[in-house]
């Protein structure tokens, strides 16, 4: 028997232009966490919510998507602190010396404990569980 | 209609993740570099293995004709390897 190409998303059929067709356009995006509706909620002023999806996507102009969206030169995409990296969302909100460093600060002054997240869905998940927990000491005290 | 994200930027296409080899008699198959075995090929498994590894393009059927025990003539190295 000779050897074969197998495709996976139709074993017996086979590829078919139309079969991709379908499988491209209807596979669901890939999820992002279901707290993510929380971007959403009612309680949060519009422009909060559309700035949380601008980070949350890595949609805001930042210095690193307006050189790949060719706006600056390449050479001009370095952090605004001159600390030396690229001004990517990740660096701009959590990593940089400069603003991550304001993220501890914050937590100390809503009185939680926590970690510097890595991710911006990570960070968000993380002040959504103070969120939840603040409410929680909140009624208790009351 | 809205196309699914992700595709057609770096990383992996949506095309190769989803195509396999399915072996037979292992002559059109290549061992280090088709998708065969797992989900990815052997050489991107083994980088390091398929680094030193004298011929790169060997078909499974060789691979099996030559004899891949300790000694065999399949797999030669580019140098001795160390445990």
């Amino acid at each position: 028997m000779a050897d074969r190409w197998l495709w996976l998303p139709d074993q017996d059929g086979g590829y078919s232009v139309r079969g991709v067709y379908d499988m491209l356009t209807t596979q669901e995006q890939p999820q992002l966490h279901p707290n993510m509706e929380l971007i959403w909620h009612k309680q949060a002023p519009l422009k909060i919510s559309i700035l949380a999806w601008r980070l949350l996507r890595d949609r805001l102009p930042t210095k690193n998507n307006l050189a790949n969206h060719g706006v600056i030169p390449l050479e001009a995409r370095l952090c605004l602190t001159g600390c030396g990296h690229v001004e990517d969302v990740n660096h701009l909100f959590l990593s940089c010396p400069t603003f991550g460093a304001l993220w501890p600060l914050v937590r100390a002054w809503l009185g939680v404990v926590g970690v510097d997240s890595q991710t911006t869905s990570d960070h968000f998940l993380q002040f959504i569980n103070y969120a939840g927990c603040s409410r929680l000491r909140r009624s208790f005290f009351h | 209609m809205r196309i699914r994200d992700g595709i057609g930027e770096g990383g992996e296409g949506w095309f190769e993740a989803r195509v396999r080899k399915r072996v037979g008699d292992g002559a059109n198959t290549d061992f280090w570099r088709d998708c065969w075995c797992g989900n990815v090929p052997l050489c991107d498994r083994f980088s390091r293995l398929y680094d030193l590894v004298v011929n790169k393009s060997i078909t499974v059927r060789n691979m099996f004709l030559l004899g891949v025990d300790v000694g065999g003539e399949a797999l030669q190295w580019r140098r001795w390897l160390w445990a």
